[in-house]
């Protein structure tokens, strides 16, 4: 029959016995329905595979096809109906056990029918798009057992029912649990109805949600803030663990969220406000680890961290409302400038400590927590609160930079000594924090520099390497041009003393003496220096001498430096004057104009104050200062008639003959006006504000030479940005200067009558 | 015939099988080469009076009917005299699929350096450039192909299709075997100890794991060693200091499939390995990759210094291609060859397991088989992890698993109902992908084989002997290889079948009332099957309608003919 290939061969038709016998089919059916059975009572190892596909096979290729899938189908329905019965039958303790070992078995059995049954799956099923086998039995279990009446209620209330009694602190049997969620998870369908898992998880949603609501009302009733706080940060921590461990569900995302909505969001004022324990009271008692454990619960819930912020600000805004209106703190900069600091390195420590992602740094860098780290992960938004809070008040008190300068120059005078580099270096770095907070930066400058003439002049308790510290912070603070004066003051101190220096070889050159005088000068830069240009008080005789002298350096120094003119500031001169009191030698040094009013007394014994006005011709103000350093001072070389704390211009002085001291060398401070009398403050003002217009202008020509034509509005909103790094200028102000400008026929006005043109 | 459909109720005699079995394997190949030429010689001989077809022209016919693609040139890789260059710059994406069916290597290159992709990519076919980059053509980013490719892309839509792809690490120069071997070794590499490897080699704490029979076949030095040195050992330590996991890895995953992803700094280890195992074919295609690679990337530096200058420059040495895959291909049926001459030693045992088993485990060359096949009397030996491939094996084995608790090395599977014959051509077809296409095969065997393989759910068996059925048409077993056909959906044997019955229906399409062989066929199929028949001769009639040997008279009467048939059928409906 069979011939060779290539030979063309006759094949006779298939004649099968399949065909002759109509039964077939049927019977071949049965067997395999008996052969399910079994396999469903797990008894494979009585069956024989080979047979059993090839019988599956037979029928498949004999277009027996649906007749095996709808067979298969009605006996897989038929079989977990009675599972059903027997499962529900079950006493509540067994029931989920029950359900999880079916479940198992279940998933056996169908490997096995789908292996039996693997030629249908390929041909049949993927012809007709009907479902895969597995697929299918899987279909079933969900629809005709977990959907039934008798199981689904029970089983999903069982689950819910145990997660319940693990909140409440009792055991459960986790992995029970984990199969059978997993098990609704892997039987959820896609169409509408079949969706198991998604209706458990809703449930679970709101079981939750019901259970951390009396939760809630509970704990917050009986409990102080920390205490609440941490109990929270408790349940989260077992929500998670649950979640992790066998809450196999597809938003774990959610289900927290229902947790922090019902124990953190909807309480949140209520927490804050609480009595005794809030917000308010953790901070002012510096309680870091509550903070911390507030601000993790609070970041992560909607609304939190705004919340926080708020009351942040309003808790730094009443602190710094406390220590201005403090009548104590008003008077006394140094006093004032400390409680400021105080305030400022409290609420920096809470937000750098407290109010951070701190674990993440803690865990990663354990063991070298370091400032860098701790920087990188502070929460930007409440630092930038923090500094908000400052700036606002900061700038509700007026005199604010002059009590920084008047701090800084309290500091550098009585701690550079004892106080070591770095002990200083945060002291600057402190008041730095405060003056980036003032908008008037340029008033800071006056009174700083003032402050540092002083410094520099006296020649005393000055440290270079100090105020260079400070000056290159604040060159780094505002940029090169606000320090370039000051960097001037340092030169022309270091250049008189070359000066000094030349003028003295010059001398010896010249075979001159300098008559025995200790002659020193300081050549100061007109412009520079804050220096009000007095007139030179009437020298007395002795002092004529030390003219001749400084005759002399002016010859030396114009021969040195042409085209330069000098003034002399007695003013800022020192003396020191050796005295001879009745009980023993005293060296007094003290300023040039004391010294003026001390020799009158060589030559009389008592004098009227107007006597002494008219001999040394110094203005009034200045002559009250210098009397009273002498005569109300700690050290009292002159008496005064009548005693008092006051000089008036009717009071008589006299030599003191009975002044004893210890010290041989006695240094009469001239008493400074620490702080500015009013008329100064408004002088300083005044001088600050003739500064400002032509910085206003110069920013106004700059900004019209570029731009050529702008409106009103946005010509001040760009001049007000250009000098925000210096002061904040007054719109007026600007106003007034453009109108000048107009004047002076730099800009013209466009017809338009709100804008501007800038005239070449 | 009678009985199940599958075992023919003449059995191949004993003769036969013998015959099969002592076939030599070196002749195989000669042979295979020569089938179109004896074919040929037999349609000379042939004489057929009856019919005015012959079968060189029914051959003929259905060639010019594309059923039997003959346009492909498989030698220069042409169709209809283009090269797939042509083709690719044309856009014929059809010429370029029935290429790539009989294997054509997509990353080759022209006299200008360019690839097949660029140039589909430079004319802007968005379908064919889709297809080639499904297919594995390589489009790597970072490198000069690549990014020529990108440039002269047509249009946006090209780009996005290339940037769709990129990074997409696509298995290279693979077909189905050679997948299904990568895949057996990755999940061996991954399962380790529990997997079913019966060898290991340990160099510097790795591991690779592999079967001995894999080595064995693949690498005559292999064989050697696991014959001698290796035999009782399981686990290998290798400390030789010039050896580096990674290239030994990547030895023993090119001898599972035929393809190499190798970096170059592990290039001359692997070099070394290969002259040690004596592999020079491999060793002279990673020599000739490397001098490519280094004018490439000379020129790279001249013409994309800059590109480049950033990114990092390491050079791959990517081996696969046709040549690779042939000779994993001609290993593995040669393996399946000694198989079933081994099997062929146990056929004396006659069903005694027992003594069988006693036997096997002396032989030396035993092959490292671990399971056996126990069919009607007869001892087939096999290797698990092909048999793997068929879906009814692996069934099977997850059956058998729950009561069998016994993990002995050995497992015996009875597959009482088969036809050895017909089961160790299948398996052969398991082994290497191809049918054993002996001068003993006869059409009704392949027919068997198509059967027996569809149940064993042999992936690709059904088509192999389809087309092989298609080319041993006649108008004899049309119609009965028509049944075969419908019993098995395979539309291209079908097409065949039609075609053929409606150029020669004088003797095949007889209605009356004794009926005809075409008639009873159809009287048995499902009526909707049986006037899909009817349609499809009808139309096939129309095809041949262009054809100039056909006349008017004839179709008329091919159409009353069919009509005819309807009636007998009872299809009134129908006029």
């Amino acid at each position: 029959m069979s011939r060779r290939l290539g030979s063309r061969v006759l094949i006779l038709p298939f004649k099968h016995s399949v065909q002759a016998d109509p039964k077939y089919a049927e019977r071949t059916w049965d067997s395999l329905k008996e052969a399910i059975k079994e396999i469903c009572k797990h008894n494979t190892g009585v069956l024989s595979y080979e047979e059993l596909y090839r019988n599956a096979y037979n029928l498949v290729l004999h277009k027996h096809g649906d007749m095996l899938y709808n067979g298969l189908e009605e006996c897989l329905t038929e079989l977990l109906d009675q599972v059903v019965k027997q499962v529900a039958a079950h006493a509540e303790s067994s029931f989920l056990e029950r359900v999880k070992q079916e479940w198992e078995w279940h998933k056996v059995s169908m490997v096995h029918i789908r292996d039996i049954l693997m030629y249908m799956d390929r041909t049949y099923v993927a012809a007709k798009r009907k479902t895969p086998v597995y697929d299918l039995g899987m279909a079933l279990f969900r629809e005709v057992f977990i959907k039934s009446p008798l199981i689904y209620e029970r089983l999903v209330n069982g689950i819910l029912g145990h997660i319940q009694l693990e909140r409440k602190g009792e055991e459960v049997n986790r992995q029970l649990m984990a199969s059978l969620i997993i098990m609704l998870r892997d039987l959820n369908g896609e169409q509408e109805g079949e969706e198991i898992f998604c209706d458990f998880e809703r449930r679970l949603l709101k079981e939750t949600a019901d259970f951390y609501y009396g939760e809630a009302q509970l704990q917050l009733s009986i409990c102080s803030c920390p205490v609440y706080l941490k109990r929270v940060e408790q349940r989260l921590v077992e929500e998670q663990d649950r979640i992790q461990n066998y809450l196999v569900i597809n938003s774990p995302s959610e289900l927290i969220k229902v947790v922090q909505d019902e124990l953190v969001t909807r309480h949140m004022e209520t927490i804050l406000d609480m009595e005794n324990s809030g917000f308010i009271h953790l901070v002012r008692n510096d309680c870091i680890q509550d903070l911390a454990t507030m601000y993790n619960l609070f970041h992560q819930v909607q609304g939190g961290d705004e919340l926080l912020r708020s009351r942040l600000k309003k808790e730094i805004r009443t602190q710094g409302n406390i220590i201005l209106n403090d009548v104590d703190n008003r008077n006394d900069p140094i006093r004032w400038v400390e409680a400021v600091i105080r305030l400022r390195q409290k609420y920096m420590n809470i937000v750098c400590h407290a109010f951070g992602s701190r674990q993440a740094a803690c865990t990663t860098w354990s063991s070298q927590v370091d400032t860098w780290s701790l920087e990188t992960c502070v929460d930007k938004k409440l630092l930038q609160t923090v500094n908000d809070s400052f700036e606002w008040f900061l700038n509700q008190f007026i005199r604010t930079s002059e009590y920084l300068s008047l701090y800084l120059d309290h500091r550098i005078r009585t701690d550079f000594r004892n106080a070591s580099e770095a002990e200083l270096e945060s002291c600057f770095e402190q008041v730095i924090l405060l003056f980036r907070a003032v908008r008037e930066k340029d008033l800071f400058e006056r009174y700083y520099k003032q402050h540092l003439a002083k410094r520099l002049l006296s020649g005393r308790n000055f440290s270079e390497d100090i105020e260079r510290i400070f000056i290159e912070k604040l060159k780094s603070e505002c940029g090169y041009q606000f320090t370039s004066k000051l960097e001037v003051m340092f030169t022309d101190i270091r250049t008189s003393a070359e000066e000094v220096e030349a003028f003295r070889s010059a001398m010896e050159d010249l075979q001159l003496s300098l008559n025995g005088i200790e002659f020193q000068v300081n050549v100061l830069t007109t412009g520079c220096w804050p220096i009000r240009n007095q007139p030179s008080a009437r020298l007395p005789l002795e002092m004529q001498r030390c003219c001749q002298v400084s005759g002399a350096f002016e010859k030396v120094y114009f021969a040195r430096h042409s085209g330069r003119l000098l003034s002399w500031q007695t003013s800022l001169g020192n003396v020191e004057l050796r005295a001879y009191f009745p009980s023993r030698r005293h060296e007094l040094m003290v300023s040039t104009h004391q010294a003026i009013i001390l020799l009158l007394f060589n030559h009389n014994d008592e004098l009227s104050f107007r006597q002494i006005q008219e001999e040394t011709g110094l203005p009034q103000s200045e002559l009250i200062r210098c009397l009273k350093s002498l005569a109300c001072g700690k050290y009292r070389i002159l008496c005064k008639e009548p005693k008092g704390k006051e000089v008036l211009d009717t009071d008589m002085f006299s030599f003191h003959s009975k002044f004893t001291c210890k010290l041989v060398r006695i240094k009469v401070s001239n008493i400074m006006a620490e702080k500015e009398t009013e008329e100064e403050k408004r002088e300083t003002q005044g001088r600050v504000d003739d500064d400002r217009k032509p910085q206003i202008e110069a920013a106004i020509v700059r900004i019209m030479k570029a731009r050529r034509y702008l409106d009103h509005n946005n010509l001040v909103s760009e001049v007000i940005s250009q000098l925000q790094t210096h002061f904040v200028p007054e719109p007026a102000e600007i106003k007034r200067r453009i109108e000048s400008l107009i004047e002076r026929e730099f800009l013209e006005r466009d017809n338009n009558q709100r804008s501007y043109r800038y005239v070449a | 015939m009678s009985g199940v459909m599958v075992s023919s109720d003449i059995a191949p005699d004993d003769l036969e099988f013998r015959k099969l079995l002592e076939f030599d394997v070196d002749d195989f190949w000669e042979n295979q080469e020569t089938e179109s030429e004896r074919s040929s010689l037999d349609e000379n001989e042939y004489d057929e009076e009856t019919s005015i077809y012959t079968y060189a022209s029914l051959q003929a016919l259905l060639r010019k009917q594309g059923l039997v693609p003959s346009d492909v040139d498989t030698v220069n890789w042409t169709v209809k005299g283009q090269t797939i260059f042509q083709l690719c710059r044309i856009g014929d994406i059809e010429s370029v699929q029935a290429l790539v069916q009989k294997g054509v290597e997509l990353n080759v290159r022209d006299a200008w350096d360019a690839t097949p992709l660029y140039y589909s990519c430079l004319c802007g076919h968005v379908g064919l450039v889709r297809y080639l980059l499904e297919q594995g053509a390589v489009c790597d980013v970072d490198t000069f192909d690549g990014e020529r490719c990108y440039y002269a892309a047509l249009n946006k839509d090209i780009r996005d299709t290339l940037l769709a792809f990129r990074g997409q690490v696509l298995p290279r120069g693979e077909d189905q075997f050679s997948g299904y071997l990568r895949r057996v070794f990755e999940s061996l590499q991954q399962w380790g100890e529990d997997s079913d490897a019966d060898i290991y080699f340990e160099i510097f704490g790795n591991q690779v794991y592999a079967h001995r029979i894999v080595l064995a076949t693949r690498c005559p030095y292999f064989e050697e060693l696991i014959q001698k040195r290796w035999r009782f050992k399981r686990r290998i330590k290798l400390k030789h200091p010039l050896l580096s996991f990674r290239a030994f890895y990547a030895l023993v995953k090119y001898l599972y499939t035929a393809s190499l992803d190798l970096s170059e700094e592990d290039t001359s280890a692997f070099l070394a390995l290969c002259r040690q195992c004596r592999l020079e074919g491999l060793q002279k295609a990673i020599l000739r990759e490397l001098n490519i690679a280094e004018a490439k990337r000379e020129m790279k530096h001249r013409v994309l210094a800059k590109i480049t200058a950033g990114g990092g420059d390491s050079l791959r040495i990517l081996i696969y291609g046709n040549k690779h895959l042939n000779s994993l291909h001609e290993d593995f049926s040669k393996l399946g060859l000694k198989l079933l001459d081994v099997s062929k030693e146990f056929s004396e045992f006659d069903g005694d397991m027992e003594s069988c088993l006693e036997w096997f485990h002396a032989c030396p060359g035993n092959l490292y088989a671990d399971v056996i096949l126990k069919v009607q009397q007869r001892f087939l030996f096999c290797h698990r992890f092909v048999l793997m491939r068929s879906e009814y094996f692996k069934g099977l084995q997850s059956f058998r698993k729950d009561y069998n608790t016994d993990m002995s090395s050995y497992e015996a599977w009875t597959l009482d109902e088969l036809d050895p014959f017909i089961l160790s051509h299948v398996l052969y077809y398991l082994y290497c992908e191809r049918l054993f296409i002996g001068n003993e095969l006869s059409t009704q065997m392949v027919v068997d084989i198509l059967d027996a393989g569809e149940m064993l759910l042999v992936p690709g068996i059904k088509e192999s002997c389809a087309s092989l059925l298609i080319q041993n048409l006649s108008c004899e077993n049309a119609v009965s290889l028509l049944e075969i056909a419908e019993t098995f959906s395979l539309s291209s044997l079908r097409a065949a079948c039609c075609l053929i019955i409606a150029a020669d229906f004088w003797d095949l399409v007889r209605p009356s009332k004794e009926g005809d062989e075409f008639t009873d066929l159809l009287s048995r199929l499902e009526p909707y099957a049986a006037r899909s028949i009817v349609e499809d001769v009808r139309e096939s009639a129309v095809a041949l309608g262009g054809s100039e040997d056909r006349t008017f008279d004839e179709r008329e009467e091919l159409g009353e003919r069919l009509d005819a048939v309807f009636e007998l059928l009872g299809f009134t409906d129908l006029a």
